[in-house]
């Protein structure tokens, strides 16, 4: 009944791409210590969002996007030599990014339900089942192209987590790769705001990592079984918010941490638990 | 475990890019049609839709500020309306008549369908349509026409959207009607009309059940 609908449809298929693309880049994220960065990265969305609204752009991306980019780069780039170290810097825009948002919204916003619009942004709450076919596409693309960016540039991605400091004793273009993985969560991070609200993208970036590092050890095994373990869990999590009437993104997260709990229980009986 | 991972991570891929294209290119004749409102969605579309109710010709009841935001209705410029191939989910006809049952679905998918039939109305009219949420009304008093509604929330209760109706027996307001914000439910043929420069959505010849408590 519910997959007949068009809307439903679209939802599901974005939502997968979404819940894909930000678990791959999750693990790099996880293992840089930059767990955090999804949600100050959200947060930034959300204050670019609410500009974009203000000013009437038609298509908020063109505004979104780009400063959320450019913010990644900042924190990705800066945070470890820069005065302000990367968590602090995170926190520092996360909440001034919200606050501005926020702020903005309900000075110049002239909208007759202001709530609805801030739980809409920092919740999802139903914008992901009400997608048009223009923002489908997008995320397709979007999404393939980080995936294609992801396997093309697996292994650099690996030896840049995993040993910067080698990395770029061999010659390796560090600072090159830190832009792209901050491309590539700037957009996954645009992208999840629809499905699951800048509030709760951080689970869906860091869950599903952590989850299959209970389970693998490899690089690549977590990586492939986050993947898997962040579509099961948002299909699972769109079809109990759809019968039960449940909110999409917070069930989505919910779901993303039973699978924690389960996987973490199914470590502590394996003994490959890791911390 | 890894290649097994592998298979199954590509199939996953393979299968998502499929129905993607399956689905757009199938809804790709729409956007040929010029659907201005196709493209609104997220909160930039809830804040311009405020914005455009707020111009809306139509003035709100200002009597019961803390009922349904009626606002929320959508306008529809003439243009929005077009021609469309698009299928529409295939409802099928029950034993009452009814082919759009609402009733039958989740509140979330319920505020989807409801936000398909306010932007993509000509996939509906005619079509008969049941629905169950909150009464509201406002009277214009410019045309000393009264107007009613069926307002639905969405799982997350901060959005609502709502249809107009239309009853086949009007009666008399407020004795024929539930209270502002009570439960309703609806059932009317769907329909659009033009007033001045804007396109409504409505049911028609609407029929409506109630509990006079609520």
């Amino acid at each position: 009944m519910y997959l007949q609908l068009p809307l439903v449809q679209r939802a599901l298929i974005v939502s997968v791409l979404i819940a894909f693309c930000s678990a791959l880049l999750g693990v790099t994220l996880v293992l840089k210590r930059y767990s955090y960065i999804g949600d100050g990265l959200s947060h930034v969305a959300f204050g670019a969002m609410s500009v974009a609204a203000i000013v009437g752009l038609t298509n908020e991306m063109l505004l979104v996007l780009p400063v959320t980019i450019i913010c990644a780069i900042l924190l990705l780039r800066t945070g470890q030599n820069a005065k302000i170290k990367g968590d602090a810097l995170i926190a520092m825009i996360s909440v001034g990014a919200l606050a501005l948002g926020y702020l903005l919204m309900n000075v110049f916003s002239t909208s007759s339900n202001l709530s609805g619009d801030v739980c809409t942004t920092l919740f999802g709450s139903t914008s992901i089942l009400t997608l048009s076919k223009e923002k489908v596409w997008l995320c397709v693309i979007l999404s393939i192209l980080v995936f294609i960016g992801f396997l093309f540039f697996y292994n650099k991605l690996f030896s840049v987590t995993f040993d910067e400091q080698f990395s770029r004793a061999i010659g390796m273009k560090v600072d090159l790769y830190h832009f792209l993985i901050a491309v590539m969560i700037a957009v996954i991070i645009v992208l999840a705001m629809t499905l699951v609200g800048s509030l709760l993208i951080s689970a869906l970036v860091i869950f599903p990592a952590l989850s299959s590092m209970r389970l693998f050890k490899s690089f690549r095994s977590v990586t492939i079984c986050a993947a898997v373990l962040s579509l099961i869990c948002t299909l699972i999590g769109i079809i109990v918010s759809l019968l039960y009437s449940t909110p999409v993104g917070s069930t989505i997260v919910t779901v993303d941490v039973a699978g924690f709990l389960i996987c973490f229980l199914a470590g502590k009986i394996r003994g490959g638990v890791r911390t | 475990m890894n290649r097994k991972l592998c298979n199954l991570v590509g199939l996953f891929v393979t299968c998502g890019v499929l129905l993607s294209l399956a689905s757009c290119s199938k809804q790709g004749n729409v956007a040929k049609g010029g659907h201005v409102s196709a493209s609104q969605t997220g909160v930039k579309d809830i804040l311009q839709s405020g914005l455009a109710d707020q111009s809306s010709t139509i003035p709100q009841d200002n009597s019961d500020p803390s009922g349904p935001d009626f606002a929320s209705l959508p306008a529809y410029t003439s243009q929005s309306v077009p021609p469309t191939e698009e299928t529409v989910p295939s409802f099928s006809k029950n034993e009452e008549g009814i082919e759009v049952d609402l009733t039958e679905l989740s509140s979330g998918a319920v505020y989807s369908v409801v936000y398909d039939m306010m932007f993509q109305p000509e996939n509906y009219v005619g079509k008969v349509v049941k629905m169950q949420g909150a009464f509201d009304t406002f009277f214009d008093e410019a045309t000393g026409k009264r107007y009613y509604a069926c307002v639905i929330k969405d799982a997350t209760q901060c959005c609502a959207q709502g249809i107009e109706f239309d009853p086949a027996q009007p009666g008399n307001y407020p004795d024929d009607y539930p209270v502002l914000g009570g439960d309703c439910t609806v059932i009317g043929t769907f329909d659009t009309y033009m007033e001045g420069e804007q396109r409504y959505a409505t049911l028609r010849q609407a029929t409506m059940t109630f509990s006079k408590e609520n």
